[in-house]
């Protein structure tokens, strides 16, 4: 539904609602101003009916009146002549002087004369044994006080009700007595009410307060009568209303009920009144909604249909940049402004996001692992594999494979599930991140993998890793740490063995065998010294053999007690010459033995001088080592293949076992040797200067 | 002449730095093996100087038996080890040693540190600095 037809709808519901209320509110107000016009009226009707009936009673009394003060009157009263009576109380007196019995009463009380006529048949009649009564003794009819005493009014008889009226019958000499009463009166028929009736206009009723069974409405107004109430008046029906009042009689009484009917015309026009008025207002609902209607559709809805529009227009064009058209300066354009607003404020929004997104999809894509969503089971609901997307090389049959299908979920292996299992329960119950690592086989070549369960709502995001490299780089590191850790342990070993003979040689008072013991330990400790290096150095298998040297020959000079004495090291030792421990030791040891040897022999009697040592490698990775001092050169002869000196035996032995060429040379003016010789390891591997340099090569500096 | 403690868990090792170290004139007031024997016996001889290895028997390594003994009697500590990593290096620098020698040495190095530690004398103790 349109707001234009909810606008519509509203607006004459509202007016029909407003309609309905001044309706019922018309109709209460207006018609009860009119009911209580015509009760009214009805009231006033009502009175003038019973001042009818008191003319009516008056005209009687008057006409007694008359009668009475007749000469002739009181002449009858003491004579008793008949001739009056026949005179004028004839056949024909009775409806002419419009009475329906008459009654002379004397001084007595007694009835002097009486007559009355049957009113259904005008026939002269007795009057009723009832009337007698009233009219005899000391009445209030038969007695007068005095001339001017008069009784009139209603008199109820068993027969009739009747109206009534009595007057003393006076001499006509103002100072005579009075000779008795004369009661005239006449019934009250239907008749005589019609004659009220058309008198007045009315239309009235006249009912005896003792009628056995009066109808209802009589019922009730007598109750409200006697209950205080002044001429109460009934709806009857519809049409009619009627107005009630007791009429008493001459002693006071009630006697009878006067009702007057009164036909509702004033309720009617006042109905008729409200009913106009209402199809006025109907009228004028129905102009104004359609004039509401009309204006707010021209001044609001147009615009709003124009918002809607727009905005339908800003929707269908699914682009960001688009904005909502509205001008003016009124809350629909404030709208318009609000939602271009937000409109700028997604678009900002939309830009961030997709620049978010791209950078995130970019660092997914970097990462080198498999991502998959896992539910609790253990299912995988979807996944990435961004290796298998680059092309990235695996290790075949596990994650980081490039052949691996799209369908991972279903070709991942069970053992996976089953290992990964209570990791991902786990992480849903603590919350926390898990990381387990596995093999999807047992074979020692096997890739390791690394996966990472991450908590995110119902489900887990596992991120699986090949750390193939990284546990290789571990398991080196351990070695390295093992073997540092036995270098450690074989030098301080060596170490205790250079003690013991340093403390045989403090002992021992035999001067060579303290250069043996010495000798010896200066052997020891150059191995020692080989194992501190490879203890201090990186991979732990190899040394810097010009480094090594540096510290040896310094041991050397301190041991042969020379450090004051004026013997010079030059030392020309070539950087990163790397070797092996198996080259190492039988270096090390060939250089102990000709350095102590030139020590020992080459400078007597306390001389000065110099040893020089080089190291230098060609480009076939060969290694020249020269050892040379300006001693006092070797025995004139000394054949060095045959010499009988330990220490030249084991140059000599050592150099075979490194498989070098060792020359010398010597002169009156020094010795030199020099050795050739290769990194030759005794397993047949890589020699270490060759590794050395692929990790030079790789950034690895040694 | 210096009073010198030494610590080395290897006998022959303390034998022969303690010829050494009477070698050069000093006197060595006691040989210890573990790092507790090392405070108990700082704390009763007073030496001035103390020459430490890193690797004792016992669960008290002698980087945390000079942090002890440097905290509570400030005697000057020489370390003679084997290990030379950077690691070790590291943590006993944090005790501030008068000289860290690295096993093999030379008499003139360990006499070098001697001298050094008898002049530098004994570090104040924490509480009885100067306020």
């Amino acid at each position: 539904m349109t707001l234009r037809h909810r606008t519509a709808i509203a607006v004459l519901a509202a007016c029909a609602l407003i309609t309905v209320a001044l309706f019922f509110a018309l109709q209460s107000v207006i018609a009860a101003r009119f009911t209580a016009v015509e009760r009214e009226k009805a009231a006033q009707d009502l009175a003038r009916a019973s001042i009818a009936l008191d003319q009516d009673v008056a005209g009687l009394e008057s006409s007694v009146e008359g009668w009475a003060s007749r000469e002739d009157t009181y002449q009858f009263m003491q004579d008793g002549n008949a001739d009056f009576i026949a005179v004028n109380f004839g056949e024909s007196s009775f409806s002419e002087l419009g009475i329906d019995f008459v009654v002379f009463v004397n001084n007595s009380g007694q009835v002097a004369y009486s007559a009355a006529v049957d009113p259904s048949d005008g026939t002269r009649t007795p009057i009723f044994p009832s009337l007698e009564q009233h009219v005899t003794g000391d009445s209030i009819l038969a007695r007068h006080p005095d001339r001017t005493s008069s009784v009139a009014g209603i008199l109820l008889l068993p027969e009739h009700a009747a109206l009534v009226a009595s007057q003393p019958v006076p001499q006509s000499s103002k100072m005579g007595a009075i000779a008795g009463s004369l009661v005239m009166g006449r019934y009250l028929s239907d008749a005589e009410a019609q004659v009220l009736s058309l008198a007045t206009d009315l239309s009235l009723e006249l009912r005896r307060v003792d009628e056995p069974e009066p109808p209802a409405d009589y019922q009730a107004a007598m109750s409200s009568l006697s209950g205080g109430e002044l001429s109460p008046v009934r709806e009857l029906n519809g049409d009619t209303i009627a107005a009630y009042d007791l009429v008493p009689d001459i002693y006071g009484n009630p006697a009878l009920v006067l009702r007057v009917d009164e036909p509702r015309d004033i309720s009617a026009q006042g109905r008729q009144l409200v009913w106009y008025m209402i199809y006025l207002l109907i009228g004028f609902a129905l102009a104004t909604s359609f004039m509401v209607v009309v204006g707010i559709d021209s001044l609001v809805l147009r615009r709003v249909r124009r918002l809607r529009t727009s905005v339908e227009t800003v929707a269908d064009s699914r682009s960001s940049s688009e904005r909502v058209a509205i001008g003016g300066r009124d809350e629909l354009a404030y709208i318009a402004g609000a939602i271009n607003r937000m409109l700028a404020s997604l678009e900002q929004s939309h830009r961030a996001l997709v620049e978010t997104e791209a950078r995130n999809r970019a660092l997914v894509e970097a990462i080198p692992d498999l991502m998959f969503r896992v539910n609790q089971d253990g299912e995988v609901i979807e996944g990435s594999w961004p290796l298998r997307a680059r092309g990235a090389s695996g290790n075949g049959g596990g994650p980081g494979s490039r052949d691996l299908p799209d369908d991972i979920a279903e070709r991942l292996p069970a053992q996976m599930k089953q290992l990964g299992l209570p990791h991902i329960r786990k992480a849903l119950e603590s919350g926390e991140t898990q990381v387990f690592e596995f093999q999807m086989s047992p074979d020692a070549g096997s890739p390791h993998y690394e996966a990472r369960v991450v908590p995110g709502g119902a489900d887990v995001l596992v991120m699986v890793r090949d750390v193939t490299e990284r546990k290789h780089e571990e398991e080196a590191r351990q070695k390295s740490l093992l073997l540092k850790e036995i270098h450690h342990r074989v030098k301080n070993n060596l170490q205790v063995i250079s003690g013991l003979l340093y403390l045989q040689a403090r002992r021992t008072r035999d001067q060579k065998l303290v250069e043996v013991l010495n000798e010896s330990s200066n052997r020891v400790k150059s191995v020692a010294l080989i194992h501190q290096r490879l203890q201090q150095s990186k991979d732990t298998v190899s040394v810097e053999l010009g480094e090594y040297i540096r510290d040896l020959t310094t041991v050397l000079l301190h041991s042969h007690g020379r450090e004051s004495a004026p013997i010079r090291l030059d030392l020309d030792l070539e950087k990163n010459v790397v070797i092996g421990i198996d080259t190492a030791v039988p270096c090390g040891l060939i250089v102990n033995e000709l350095v102590s040897n030139s020590l020992k022999h080459g400078f007597p009697d306390g001389r000065g001088g110099r040893i020089s040592i080089s190291l230098h490698t060609d480009e076939s990775d060969s290694i020249t080592l020269a050892i040379s001092d300006n001693g006092v050169g070797l025995p004139e002869g000394l054949d060095i293949h045959k010499a009988d000196t330990l220490g030249l035996q084991l140059a000599m032995s050592l150099s075979g076992q490194l498989g070098a060429s060792m020359e010398a040379s010597s002169s009156q003016d020094g010795t030199e040797f020099i050795i050739r010789f290769r990194d030759t390891p005794a397993d047949g591997g890589k020699p270490a200067r060759e590794v050395a340099h692929a990790g030079t090569a790789s950034g690895d500096r040694r | 002449m210096a009073k010198i403690l030494l610590v080395e868990d290897e006998n022959v090792i303390n034998m022969v730095t303690q010829d050494r170290v009477e070698g050069m004139g000093h006197a060595v007031c006691g040989a210890v093996t573990t790092g507790q024997e090392a405070i108990e016996q700082a704390e009763a001889m007073q030496p001035d100087i103390i020459i430490m290895d890193i690797t004792l028997r016992g669960k008290m390594d002698g980087i945390e038996a000079a942090r002890q003994i440097k905290e509570k009697l400030g005697i000057p500590v020489i370390y003679l080890t084997a290990y030379d990593d950077d690691e070790t290096r590291q943590r006993a620098a944090a005790t501030e040693p008068v000289a860290y020698l690295v096993k093999i040495f030379e008499d003139v190095e360990l006499q070098s540190a001697i001298d050094r530690a008898l002049l530098q004398g004994r570090q104040p103790r924490p509480g009885n600095q100067p306020t």
